[in-house]
């Protein structure tokens, strides 16, 4: 039986619980992956972004160095007159350490430098068609990295010069420290050969110092420039960092540069945001399925109470107790059923006291009419008696019929208002160790003359010991003579009647079997109830009876039938020893 | 440098203890880069008698207590007890006479005022008076400047740390040096068992050094790299005002340059803030003149220049110098060399400055970069116009009456001469002001430089180690009070 409380469980797990969980499952893994992907593309863009500006500084610069060319190329200035814009200009912009103008052939022209240049002319493989030039990042006499840009000053028909700038590192350096993620995002830039040019955090700066020296670790953010270098589609992974940080990290190339950018953030802070909202939404979801359960519970707890309220009144009820009703509150269905139950209680109750004054006057009826069946014919046959002793009162030998008649009549008239008698209180029985054989034995043989008179073989078959049981006789014939003329009276002639005995372990068992009509399935049940007959006529009390005197004997009768088949009544005693003394049944 | 025998001294039990030792980056001075690292080997292991506080007041080394003789004709010390040189020798008011009479025969040229000692007595095992023919208010600042050696062994001092090896011969440069506690050293024994010190020839390539872990402290940060160093979280900045200025000194042998309305012009044609700005990255202060402004008698209340190029040159056309065509020069009003020392980017930029400034008004300065070598070889032969270099004021007025007094300089420069010999003179606070207050007005009236930036320096330490230091004082100057910094263990 599936309970409604089992049934509510699920009705709420599945109509609430679970799409609530299989939603929550989706959103938490969607809102994770989808958050970090924002963050993925957020800091890549980022990424491009810092490339793009590390080009327009690169390209800021060369536009300075053009300027510088295009000023220088105004007609006749003079050594000091060019020395001093260029000194002016290396004042103005930081971001060139020194400026030089080489003629053509690369003859210094001017510099900047008090000290006298280091700087010289491109070489002809690093320089674009545009004219400009970025040398390939080197090592300066500090061990840190530089390098240095250079514009052509072309000169109408003859060779052009160049103007050469060294990029102030240290201003680099700041452009890169000013990009920051979150509180520990940083960026890097490395170069083509995966040197490092600069390194957002403050306290990594030296590997750039160690980066090119002898026994200079190798970095992650090295392979990964490397890889994007390789595959412009790896801009994303995830490391270790040397300080042994998980880092997400994406990548860009600067435009028109062979350098990469890396912007690396820690993963716990890049998805910080997708942590605490995937936090936050499954902080919402258990709410949500507490609540979605407290309240369930509660509402359903009002709700089947009242079921369960139903159910034991509905029990009470079929238990007996018809003053049982309920009180269903609410204003809905249930309290109309409530409602519904009180009144029918109520109209069962009516009902019930129509019932019982019908069956008592029906029982009344049967006991009357079986009264007047079983007593009409002695006190008739007594009356007409009566009458005949008055005229004939002087005949002796009807004087003895006439107490003859009464006698037997009287007999009928007691045995019927004894049976009425024993029904109503318990039975005297004196019990004794009986043969369960011989009893039965002498009842067949007083039953054998009515048996043959009816056309019917009665026979009995005695089990291979003697069995004994602790038995009143007179009880325990009466009960033979019930059965034994119960099944006369139910077959029809030629058919057979068998008594037979069997000894199971400590239980004796007899059975009577006829061969007769057979007892409908329906009356079966009922059939040693009080004044239940399938006789036309009769109290009905002698299965009654029988099976009061078998259990008053501690043993059990039951019954078997098939309608066109037959009967057997089967009468079950517990065993007991034989007597020293063997009492004759009689 | 290596091969010298290892000097021995007696050690007393210690506990046995890890190695505690730290690796000092010295770039080396741009003017004196010949010094090599011999200034700061001398800080750490040969003391004086006195100190100069930093208000230009005497403070105890050697000498624990002092006082001048009734009309300053005397000065008296008493030594610090249980001093010993590094090889154990006990330094007694006996010996410290016999080690001050030696340098007074052969006085050293940082000194002003020790030609007036006339004799030395003896008064008892830790006092001795020097005796003086005249008062010499800078005694106290040259016995600063008077650092006692060993009677025999030339390089031992009784410093807190000593040498592990001899030095080289003098004509070499010390690259490296390896320094080691002085066990016995009369304030108590260094928590730093051993010093390396290694001298780089630029700031920017210690700096690097620094970077790479090869060096635990440096001497100097420069002030491009300044922010980066202040941002990791392994080092400590230690930030202080030294008493060092760095100035353009005009030679009064140019024919412009010796007339003071020109130098005042001058003077007035610097954006000094502007360069403290562009070439100290802010770190530094504007100066006004060659005195410590830190020092008791400094007067604030003194005549200064402000930038003013109109002003400039007015005085400069009231001087009658007007602005002329030069070939292969720019139109100016006269011409001067500015020699300063090569390879130096914040020298270059300084000269770049000015000559940007000089300009303006129409003054032209060619720059000469020099090696340190020819540098001071013509400025010792006064073959130069003018010289743009740092320069050590002292914290006493001592470097001032060095620096600026024609029995000391090469200048020619002699229009201080009275007032500077008025202040060595000097009997008490009240005299010293007077004389400082008008030592202001001299400067200013006929500067002998454009005085332009006293820099902030910034000394960078590794919080692998503790310094207590008062903030705004030179952290090097106690060393031998550093220690290692307590360990983290990290769970």
């Amino acid at each position: 039986m599936t309970r409604i409380t089992s049934r509510f469980v699920l009705l709420i797990a599945s109509a609430a619980i679970a799409p609530l969980m299989l939603y929550g499952a989706v959103s938490v893994a969607h809102l994770g992956t989808g958050t970090e992907q924002s963050v993925r593309e957020g800091n890549l863009r980022v990424a491009e972004q810092v490339g793009e500006q590390i080009k327009q500084y690169i390209v800021h610069n060369q536009r300075v160095l053009r300027s510088i060319g295009l000023e220088l190329r105004a007609a006749n200035l003079e050594l000091w007159q060019q020395t001093r814009i260029l000194k002016d200009y290396a004042i103005d912009f930081p971001e060139l350490r020194e400026i030089s103008v080489f003629g053509p052939g690369g003859r210094l022209v001017a510099t900047s430098a008090v000290s006298g240049t280091s700087l010289t002319v491109p070489d002809a493989a690093n320089v674009g068609s545009d004219g400009m030039s970025v040398a390939p990042l080197s090592l300066d006499r500090d061990g840190l990295p530089t390098t240095t840009l250079a514009v052509r000053i072309p000169h109408g028909d003859q060779s052009s010069g160049w103007v050469v700038g060294e990029l102030a590192l240290e201003e680099l350096w700041r452009m890169v420290d000013r990009v920051k993620i979150g509180q520990e995002g940083h960026a890097l830039l490395l170069a083509e050969n995966q040197r490092l040019i600069a390194h957002g955090d403050a306290d990594q700066k030296h590997y750039i110092a160690s980066s090119g020296q002898p026994g200079a670790p190798r970095l992650p953010e090295q392979d990964f420039a490397a890889a994007l270098l390789a595959d412009k589609s790896r801009n994303q992974t995830h490391y270790v960092d040397e300080g042994g940080g998980d880092m997400l990290a994406v990548a860009a190339r600067v435009p028109a540069l062979p350098w990469v950018v890396v912007v690396e953030q820690p993963t716990d802070e890049a998805f910080a945001v997708a942590a605490t909202l995937r936090r936050q939404l499954l902080v919402a979801i258990t709410l949500a399925l507490l609540g979605t359960v407290v309240l369930g519970s509660l509402w359903s707890r009002s709700f089947i109470s009242r079921i369960f309220a139903l159910k034991r009144a509905t029990r009470a009820i079929a238990e007996g107790r018809l003053d049982e009703r309920v009180a269903i509150g609410g204003r809905d269905e249930i309290h109309e059923l409530g409602d519904a139950f009180n009144s029918m209680a109520d109209r069962l109750v009516e009902l019930q006291d129509d019932v019982r004054k019908q069956e008592r006057q029906a029982m009344f009826g049967k006991i009357a009419a079986g009264l007047v069946h079983d007593l009409s014919h002695p006190i008739q046959n007594i009356y007409n008696s009566c009458k005949l002793i008055q005229k004939m009162f002087d005949d002796l030998e009807y004087r003895d019929t006439f107490k003859r008649t009464v006698d037997r009549e009287m007999v009928i008239v007691k045995r019927v208002l004894e049976d009425l008698r024993n029904i109503a209180r318990p039975i005297p029985l004196e019990r004794f160790p009986i043969e369960i054989d011989r009893s039965i034995g002498e009842v067949a043989e007083s039953m054998q003359q009515l048996a043959e008179t009816a056309g019917l073989t009665l026979r009995v078959e005695a089990g291979a010991r003697a069995a004994y049981i602790e038995a009143d006789l007179f009880a325990l014939g009466r009960v033979y003579r019930n059965l034994i003329i119960n099944a006369i009276q139910a077959t029809a002639p030629g058919g057979d009647i068998v008594i037979a005995t069997a000894v199971e372990g400590q239980r004796v068992r007899i059975s009577v079997a006829d061969t007769g009509c057979g007892i409908p399935p329906d009356k079966l049940s009922t059939i040693f109830d009080d004044f239940v007959t399938t006789k036309r006529r009769g109290l009905g009390l002698g299965l009654a009876i029988s099976k009061k005197i078998v259990e008053q004997l501690g043993g059990q009768i039951g019954v078997t039938s098939e309608v066109g088949k037959g009967t057997t009544v089967t009468l079950d005693f517990p065993r007991t020893q034989a007597p020293r003394i063997a009492l004759v049944a009689g | 440098m290596l091969g010298l025998a290892t000097i021995s001294c007696a050690k007393p039990a210690q506990t046995p203890r890890e190695t505690v030792t730290i690796r000092i980056g010295v770039p080396t001075p741009a003017s004196r880069p010949q010094l090599g690292l011999s200034n700061s080997i001398d800080n750490l292991t040969v003391e004086s008698l006195l100190g100069i506080g930093w208000d230009g007041r005497p403070i105890e080394e050697l000498v624990s207590e002092w006082d001048w003789l009734p009309g300053r004709r005397g000065f008296r010390l008493r030594l610090y007890p249980n001093i010993k040189f590094h090889d154990g020798t006990p330094l007694d008011a006996a010996l410290a006479r016999d080690i001050l009479l030696g340098k007074l025969a052969k006085p050293s040229p940082m000194t002003v005022g020790l030609g007036s000692v006339a004799g030395i007595d003896v008064e008892d095992n830790r006092t001795f008076v020097l005796k003086l023919s005249r008062p010499e208010a800078f005694l106290p600042a040259d016995l600063a400047n008077v650092t006692l050696y060993h009677p025999t062994i030339a390089y031992l001092g009784t410093g807190p740390f000593r040498r592990l090896t001899a030095p080289p011969p003098s004509s070499e440069i010390e690259e490296e040096v390896t320094l080691g506690s002085f066990d016995d050293y009369y304030r108590g024994r260094p928590q730093i068992d051993v010093v390396e010190m290694k001298r780089y020839m630029e700031q920017r390539t210690a700096w690097a050094e620094l970077m790479r872990g090869n060096i635990d402290a440096l001497h100097e940060v420069t002030p491009s790299s300044l922010d980066f160093v202040e941002a990791q979280s392994s080092v400590k900045t230690f930030p202080f005002s030294r008493p060092y200025y760095i100035q353009l000194l005009f030679n009064m042998r140019h024919p412009a340059l010796k007339q003071a309305v020109v130098r005042q012009a001058l003077s007035q044609g610097v954006d000094r803030q502007a360069l403290v700005d562009l070439a100290f990255n802010g770190r530094g202060v504007p100066a006004e003149g060659p005195l410590w402004p830190k020092h008791w008698a400094y007067s604030t209340a003194r005549k200064t220049f402000n930038y003013n190029p109109e002003a400039a040159t007015l005085r400069l056309d009231a001087a009658g110098y007007k602005v002329v065509k030069r070939p292969g020069a720019m139109p100016s009003r006269f011409r001067f060399t500015c020699l300063t020392v090569a390879k130096d980017p914040r020298y270059e930029r300084i000269a770049s400055l000015l000559q940007k400034y000089f300009q303006e008004i129409h003054v032209d300065m060619d720059v000469v970069a020099l090696s340190m070598n020819d540098l001071v070889a013509r400025l010792e032969k006064g073959d130069y116009d003018a010289t743009l270099a740092e320069r050590t004021s002292g914290r006493s007025l001592a470097w001032t009456y060095l620096a600026y007094h024609s029995s000391k300089v090469s200048n020619g420069y002699a229009a201080a001469d009275a007032v500077l010999d008025r202040l060595r003179r000097a009997t008490d606070d009240e005299e010293t002001r007077a004389g400082v207050s008008d030592l202001q007005n001299i400067l200013y009236d006929d500067p002998p430089a454009v005085f332009l930036v006293w820099p902030i320096v910034v000394r960078a330490l590794s919080t692998r180690f503790v310094a207590d230091i008062e903030p705004g004082h030179d952290v090097m100057t106690n060393v031998w009070q550093w220690r290692s910094a307590p360990r983290v263990n990290h769970p």
